[in-house]
């Protein structure tokens, strides 16, 4: 089994973002991708969460693979409290709030995402993702409004995961990088050919 | 995400002597101007009309009447809010279908009660009137508003759905149906005024026996004007007591969706 984007051309107008890239990745462990603004990142987030479909070349996820987004907005559901959002995804009743607990929001569960901070909707958020209990982790720019305090947390309960699930993390820094102790894939517009993780 | 700031509550005795106020002042101003007209068969005053419905609520009729009158109505109003938002659905759904229908909802949200009443009257019997004429005037509105809704669903949060494998059953109860609900609310509040005001004219028209409208229709025949002011009055009590359920019953759906419905 592998996950992968096989010789991936994909673009949102004329211009390809994203040309003939391949880049293959275990089933397990943790990994960063970094570049500038609008170099693909989010999009090849995207393609393996099968919300984009590439141009040409193929993108392979395990077949009933349970996919965990994480998107750069939180997209709670307004009309529902954080554990109602986080156990309408969880893969047990149980899951939701042994995940709250753990990114620090279990006495925020009867809460509405409106009256939460933006840190907290985003913890919330990883909550949800993390309930799924996923094969497959999608991060995007997850530590977004968390204090070093918190990013550390989020970074444990990741790292916990590390040998039971893949996780693609969308991660600026290379401080958050370093906390997750991942190997990094750059991008450098135009993103093309064939990428590999580093260890930074 | 917007918060409203409105001013404080009046005190409950504030809100209390402003109701007072507002129920005299306006039978007040109806007895003034009875008196000054001094034709009680032109306009009666409030005192006349209340006699005359406190003897209507003695007879077995006027109950039947306000009963079927009400059943009719709600009958039709709620035949639209059920087929208008299927017919929304499909019409998301299917383009061809929204291609077809969309042109004659908008026609008959175009076209007046009357002429709809007079031309249904030709085809259905006057017993049905008021209900398919309820049907009618909703139906539109629902649709449009429920469609509306639907197509202003966060695309975001069905993306959520679809990456987490969310099933479509519960994509419909948990994203659908609650980004709908600021929009049918509303339109079913608007709608069962319409329902009363169609139905009504439908009954009057129609002469449906033993309704509102047909007990209307033979008091103006007559030109028995309290009695014609006393119907009027009913129909009031019951549009506002069943608009007051409505609210009530919206209201407890609301609360479920606190963020959407405000």
């Amino acid at each position: 089994m592998k996950i992968a984007w096989e010789q991936v051309t994909f673009s949102y107008g004329e211009k390809p973002l994203l040309r003939d890239v391949t880049l293959t990745l275990p089933e397990r462990g943790i990994f960063c991708l970094s570049g500038p603004s609008g170099c693909g990142k989010s999009t090849l987030l995207r393609l393996l969460a099968g919300l984009e479909a590439p141009q040409s070349g193929a993108v392979c996820v395990p077949v009933g693979w349970r996919i965990g987004p994480v998107f750069q907005e939180d997209r709670l559901l307004p009309w529902r409290t954080v554990l109602e959002n986080v156990a309408l995804f969880a893969a047990d009743p149980g899951a939701a709030e042994t995940a709250l607990e753990r990114v620090g929001l279990a006495e925020w569960s009867k809460a509405f995402p409106h009256q939460l901070s933006g840190g907290m909707a985003r913890r919330a958020a990883l909550a949800r993702a993390v309930a799924m209990r996923p094969d497959l982790l999608l991060l995007d720019e997850p530590f977004n409004g968390l204090d070093p305090d918190l990013r550390r947390q989020i970074a444990d309960l990741l790292l916990e995961g590390r040998d039971e699930r893949l996780t693609v993390v969308v991660a600026h820094t290379a401080e958050d990088r370093q906390m997750l102790r991942a190997q990094t894939v750059f991008l450098t517009p135009p993103v093309t050919g064939q990428l590999s993780p580093v260890q930074e | 995400m917007t918060r409203s700031i409105s001013a404080p509550e009046r005190p409950l005795w504030q809100r209390i002597l402003v109701g007072c106020g507002v129920a005299i002042f306006w039978p007040a101003v109806w007895y003034a101007l009875a008196a000054w007209v001094n034709k009680p068969y032109l306009l009666p005053g409030p005192q006349a009309v209340a006699v005359t419905l406190f003897g209507l609520c003695r007879t077995a009729a006027f109950w039947q009447a306000a009963a079927l009158s009400l059943l009719r109505v709600v009958a039709g109003f709620a035949a639209a809010v059920v087929t208008g938002c299927l017919l929304a659905v499909l019409t998301v759904r299917f383009r061809m279908l929204r291609a077809m229908i969309a042109p004659l909802l908008r026609i008959i949200r175009c076209v007046p009660v009357a002429s709809f009443i007079l031309l249904a009257f030709i085809w259905i019997k006057s017993q049905m009137l008021p209900g398919v004429i309820a049907f009618l005037m909703v139906l539109p509105l629902i649709w449009g508003n429920v469609e509306k809704g639907l197509r202003q669903t966060d695309v975001r949060l069905l993306e959520l759905a679809r990456v987490c494998r969310l099933s479509p059953g519960r994509t419909w109860l948990h994203i659908r149906i609650p980004s709908v609900m600021p929009y049918l609310l509303p339109a079913m509040t608007t709608g069962l005024g319409f329902a009363w005001k169609s139905g009504v004219a439908a009954e009057v028209i129609g002469h449906t026996a033993g309704s509102i409208g047909q007990h209307m229709y033979e008091a103006k025949l007559y030109i028995e004007m309290p009695e014609l002011f006393a119907w009027t009055v009913l129909i009031v009590v019951l549009s506002l007591g069943i608009e007051a359920l409505l609210t009530m019953l919206l209201r407890r759906v609301a609360r479920r969706f606190p963020e959407v419905t405000g």
